[in-house]
């Protein structure tokens, strides 16, 4: 069953403000290899011309899962079944500046298109803005996810928040 | 913003100094914990349910993979900071095999065009071992 259009506009804004600490740099520059001093050492930052340490930018592209659950999946308006299986396609992010230690972040996610590629597929668009509390612009993630709606089980059921609180 | 690359050193068609990442199964369920916190997605975790839905095998996130290609751009410029915009797209699942290596990337990357104020768009491809094409970026750095 195709995805409700209606939901095309809706937005939904981060109910809790995320901190960007230590910890949260730290564990966001976990994985990866890149360099890293400039995630976890003041004087690193600054010798690159940032106030404190940054976040990998890779970051941002993780927080709509973090701060607003993955919204609107698990929206019953939007229509998904149970079944329907998602997969990532395109990530589009703009950077007005990095995500920095002492941050404190808020998201406002909207559903900026649904696509009926066919009759088993559809293509969801998801635009988040990421601003301070105080609302400076900081970054913008696009999602496009191709949602099928054959399989029985939900593969997505992990991200869920009643899953996880 | 202080990329270790000049603008005015750079030119089109010059090539990033590749390079081959690779992702096991550890490091993938610590992503999803640690990273992503928490994105325990039954594709990250389950063969079992993987299997059930297509997949040959438990998969990487899409973040991840995002995370992953951008080192090569990273190392390049020395500076994270400098990424004003990427945009990535997942050309298929990228499955993590339970084996000594996990999945591999080989990246590669290039200066695709000049642009103004010392910024310039580079384009960067993630290849299997098999050559097979995993994922693609286009990146717009500040050099100085």
């Amino acid at each position: 069953m195709p995805l409700n259009r209606a939901v095309i506009g809706r937005s939904t804004k981060s109910e809790a403000v995320l901190m960007v600490t230590e910890d949260t740099l730290r564990d966001a520059a976990a994985q990866f290899e890149e360099p890293l001093a400039v995630y976890r050492d003041a004087e690193a930052a600054r010798a690159l011309g940032y106030p404190e340490p940054i976040a990998p930018p890779a970051f941002a592209s993780r927080l709509w899962f973090r701060m607003v659950w993955a919204w609107p999946m698990y929206e019953p308006d939007l229509g998904r079944e149970p079944g329907a299986n998602l997969l990532l396609a395109d990530l589009h992010t703009v950077s007005h500046r990095p995500i920095r230690l002492g941050d404190r972040l808020t998201m406002t996610s909207t559903v900026a298109d649904i696509t009926e590629i066919s009759r088993q597929r559809d293509i969801i668009h998801i635009q988040n803005e990421i601003a301070t509390e105080d609302g400076e612009p900081v970054c913008s993630t696009g999602y496009k996810f191709v949602i099928s709606h054959a399989d029985t089980f939900d593969p997505a059921a992990g991200t869920k928040k009643e899953a996880l609180a | 913003m202080n990329a270790k690359v000049r603008y005015e050193d750079v030119s089109v068609g010059q090539e990033l100094p590749g390079k081959e990442v690779s992702v096991d199964r550890l490091a993938l369920l610590l992503f999803g914990g640690q990273t992503m916190r928490l994105d325990f997605a039954a594709t990250h975790w389950s063969e079992r349910i993987s299997r059930s839905v297509g997949l040959s095998d438990v998969i990487m996130h899409g973040p991840f993979t995002l995370g992953k290609v951008l080192e090569i751009v990273n190392g390049w410029t020395g500076d994270p900071g400098a990424l004003l915009e990427h945009r990535i797209r997942l050309a298929r699942p990228v499955p993590v095999p339970d084996d000594e290596t996990g999945a591999v990337f080989r990246l590669t990357g290039t200066v695709e065009e000049k642009l103004s104020g010392n910024r310039v768009r580079v384009g960067v491809s993630a290849a299997s071992p098999e050559g097979q094409v995993l994922a693609t970026l286009q990146a717009t750095v500040q050099l100085v």
